[in-house]
């Protein structure tokens, strides 16, 4: 169903210039959307109406998305890359006094990027979600969990984890799910939920971390 | 079941307007039987979706297929349910229902020796439940457009977590809880979205997600309960 029309055609010189106005297309048609989604809930959005604020042909925009699922499909991938980006950040070295100190930094980023866009609160945390995305979601869980799992070796000892699955994977979704209960209630992350969600993830991660880890002696800046 | 609801109903949906008595009685009896016919009717297309109804077909099922299952004419299902949405909404009302279940049914006092033991006998509850009702499975930890059913969930589970606070009372002396959220029902969707995880990817929740789920909310239950906590019942 997410396969697009145009990967299906074989590549020609004319199927080119074809694609990259394609792309542009379709990019102009997810930044429409993320704006329509400001004020539309994700269950009312219409592809007519993306197509009005995109200024493009409704053919066009069933072309790209056959349907509205498909296009939220791609509003999550960008979503799942900018958690991606966030993430790569570098982590403040400086302020790491306890294993605590890196999860929050994390979920501080987090928590400011939900609360400054509507639709990633929609998306992720209102599960909006479509089928299609469901084991790319999973799968971007686990990458985001190796990532943190990765800054948490470069400060501390760890014990032996879980191997089947990723703690800090998990982590994630608990702290997440609390935000999705704030967002659900109250259409954001109050501070006291922010507060609660964190705990929650940490918490949980406690259960496999000890209060008192031994931080690795480290040869300064090293990148990861 | 199926004759007293319909009396219920039937009470509850006479006219305003005045009636002579032979006519309301003649009504009565012509509701009474209509309405039950509706009744088991509803019951059989709630049947169908139930049976239908999975993580996988929850994006396509439509109330036309679901007729023909129940074996039922459209129009009629149509009447009872115009839009998927209320089939749906129909059947999280039972997966609630069970859910109450699984928290009104008595917890032996012998198997309660340590508050964690309470969470502990209600989470396994519902994940017997879960793994057994894929249509659960789809409605709550499965991920879908019908964005009201996890509203609703979410207020079930607020309702769910003051019933969950009371059978901790009753057992223990349990400190100063926070008054602005009720931590039973934030542990419940903790608990949930684990399970949600292994649904998504596994398709149920696997022995080893189960007691992740469990793991998980009583770590955050331990942000607000201590290790050691006075009991209010004697052990029988």
């Amino acid at each position: 169903m997410t396969t697009e029309t145009t990967a299906a055609k074989p590549s020609t010189g004319t199927t080119r210039k074809k694609q990259a106005r394609g792309l542009e297309r379709r990019r102009i048609i997810l930044e429409a959307t993320r704006i329509l989604l400001a004020d539309v809930a994700t269950n009312e959005l219409s592809l007519y109406q993306v197509a009005g604020e995109a200024g493009i042909p409704p053919s066009s925009v069933y072309h790209f998305f056959p349907k509205v699922d498909a296009l939220l499909a791609a509003l999550v991938e960008n979503i799942f890359a900018d958690f991606d980006a966030i993430a790569d950040q570098p982590i403040d070295g400086n302020a790491i006094h306890h294993w605590h100190d890196i999860f929050a930094q994390l979920q501080t980023r987090y928590v400011a990027f939900y609360r400054e866009h509507k639709y990633v609160r929609d998306l992720i945390l209102g599960q909006h979600v479509v089928n299609s995305i469901r084991h790319a979601d999973y799968e971007h869980d686990n990458s985001l969990g190796h990532k943190i799992h990765r800054y948490f070796q470069e400060y501390y000892k760890l014990p032996p984890l879980p191997e089947t699955y990723n703690i800090f994977a998990i982590a994630l979704q608990v702290a997440d799910k609390v935000y999705s209960i704030s967002h659900q209630e109250h259409g954001n992350i109050t501070d006291v939920m922010a507060q609660e969600g964190l705990k929650a993830g940490l918490a949980y991660l406690g259960r496999y971390l000890p209060q008192q880890m031994i931080k690795v002696s480290r040869c300064p800046q090293q990148p990861i | 079941m199926s004759a007293q609801p319909a009396e219920q109903l039937t009470t509850q949906q006479q006219p305003a307007k005045q009636l002579t008595e032979a006519q309301t009685a003649w009504r009565t009896t012509k509701n009474r039987r209509h309405q039950a016919r509706s009744l088991e009717r509803r019951i059989k297309i709630l049947d169908a979706a139930r049976e239908m109804l999975t993580s996988e077909s929850i994006s396509n099922l439509s109330l036309y297929e679901v007729a023909r299952k129940a074996e039922i004419p459209p129009s009629s299902l149509y009447h009872f349910f115009p839009k998927i949405d209320f089939l749906l909404q129909a059947l999280a009302e039972e997966v609630f229902d069970a859910f109450d279940k699984c928290v009104s049914d008595p917890i032996p006092a012998d198997q309660v020796n340590h508050w964690t033991d309470i969470g502990f006998i209600l989470e396994t509850r519902m994940q017997t439940y879960y793994r057994e009702n894929p249509m659960a499975r789809a409605l709550i930890l499965g991920q879908h457009l019908h964005s009201d059913i996890m509203a609703a969930d979410h207020q079930h589970d607020a309702a769910m977590g003051e019933s969950i606070a009371a059978i901790y009372s009753r057992f223990f002396k349990m400190p100063e809880l926070p008054s602005g959220y009720n931590i039973f029902a934030i542990a419940l969707q903790i608990a949930d979205k684990v399970y949600a995880m292994s649904h998504q990817e596994f398709g149920n929740i696997t022995p080893e997600m189960a007691r992740e789920g469990w793991l998980a909310a009583r770590a955050y239950l331990s942000l607000y309960i201590p290790d050691n906590l006075p009991r209010n019942i004697e052990k029988a």
